[in-house]
């Protein structure tokens, strides 16, 4: 590196650390440091499997209290729970009925046609997201 | 101020640590604007660019691979950013072949400037740094301030290395032209 040796100045270099710095307003870090603070968390992909542990554990005591309670009651609960009959004579003939509905709907070409449009359109937006968010980091891991 | 490795910095605040951030905007808070100021040449916006810039670089963090410097990354996101702001491509950076040297390197120069105290030494390289354009200036202060390499700042500039190499060497050498014309005006 000839040209950087000829260029290289400790002289200069010392010098030129003399001049005055430009330095911005006192309360500059303060205000970055207060918009930082309200920006979302972001470390989501470095947080460990153990914090994930850590927080499901009220969730965990909770549903193991409620367990515990019906297991060891002496209330009917189980009567409350519906047998094979309501699956077979109530829910199904329902969902039959309900899915026959939907099938009327779907078959009207004018509904056909708005589906169409608004799954494209969703398909779009999904897209146009992912490839924007993608092209964001990019250019900032490259400074740009 | 003595201050950590940048990566003592990174890995806090993406282990969650917000306030550990202070200490990278500190550390960088003068040169980062130094740099939207020489572009901009004024000071609200120049602060207004280093401020988005340090936010924008904290909520891309996690993207930054490490490939290059904190430091050299970081420049490269204010200086494009501040190019923007002036709705230009790339900063204009002017021929030197324009400009008439009329001062050329004096070789007893730095032994004259020795004899000078420290204070006189900070007002001569002011006095004499403010002569340079901002383009100038630029490239002087992140190659002998910012310690960056002829590479990083072909990184940040998008300038060739050779290109580089050819400024710093003419800057230099108008530099001293400049501070030997102030010393002499004094002398006079």
């Amino acid at each position: 590196m000839e040209t950087n040796n000829i260029i290289k100045d400790d002289f200069l270099g010392d010098l030129i650390k003399k001049s005055s710095p430009d330095n911005p307003s006192d309360i500059f870090v303060e205000r970055i440091m207060d918009k930082v603070q309200i920006t979302p968390e972001f470390s989501f992909s470095k947080k460990s499997f153990y914090l994930y542990l850590w927080s499901a554990l009220p969730v965990f005591l909770l549903v193991t209290i409620i367990l515990l309670f019906l297991l060891t009651s002496d209330m009917p609960f189980s009567k409350y729970f519906p047998g094979k009959d309501y699956y077979s004579q109530t829910l199904i003939p329902y969902l039959l009925s309900l899915s026959n509905s939907f099938k009327e709907l779907v078959i009207s070409k004018y509904f056909s046609f708005a589906f169409i449009v608004i799954v494209a359109a969703g398909v779009l937006v999904v897209i146009e997201s992912i490839l924007s968010t993608k092209t964001k980091d990019f250019f900032l891991s490259k400074g740009l | 101020m003595k201050y950590q490795d940048d990566n003592f910095y990174i890995e806090r605040v993406l282990s969650g640590d917000v306030s550990a951030y202070a200490g990278l905007v500190t550390k960088y808070k003068s040169l980062v604007f130094s740099i939207a100021l020489k572009i901009l040449n004024n000071r609200e916006d120049a602060e207004e660019v280093a401020q988005d810039c340090f936010l924008k670089v904290y909520q891309s963090l996690k993207s930054f691979e490490k490939k290059s410097k904190f430091s050299t990354w970081l420049y490269r996101i204010v200086y494009n950013a501040a190019i923007s702001k002036t709705r230009k491509k790339r900063l204009e950076f002017v021929p030197m072949d324009k400009y008439v040297i009329q001062n050329y390197y004096d070789e007893n120069t730095p032994k004259t400037i020795i004899g000078l105290d420290e204070h006189e030494q900070t007002l001569l390289i002011d006095r004499a740094l403010q002569r340079l354009s901002g383009d100038e200036n630029l490239l002087i202060s992140l190659f002998y301030k910012g310690e960056n390499s002829i590479e990083d700042i072909s990184f940040i500039t998008g300038l060739s290395v050779s290109n580089v190499k050819v400024r710093l060497h003419r800057i230099r050498k108008k530099l001293y032209g400049e501070i030997s014309e102030i010393m002499q005006q004094k002398a006079v």
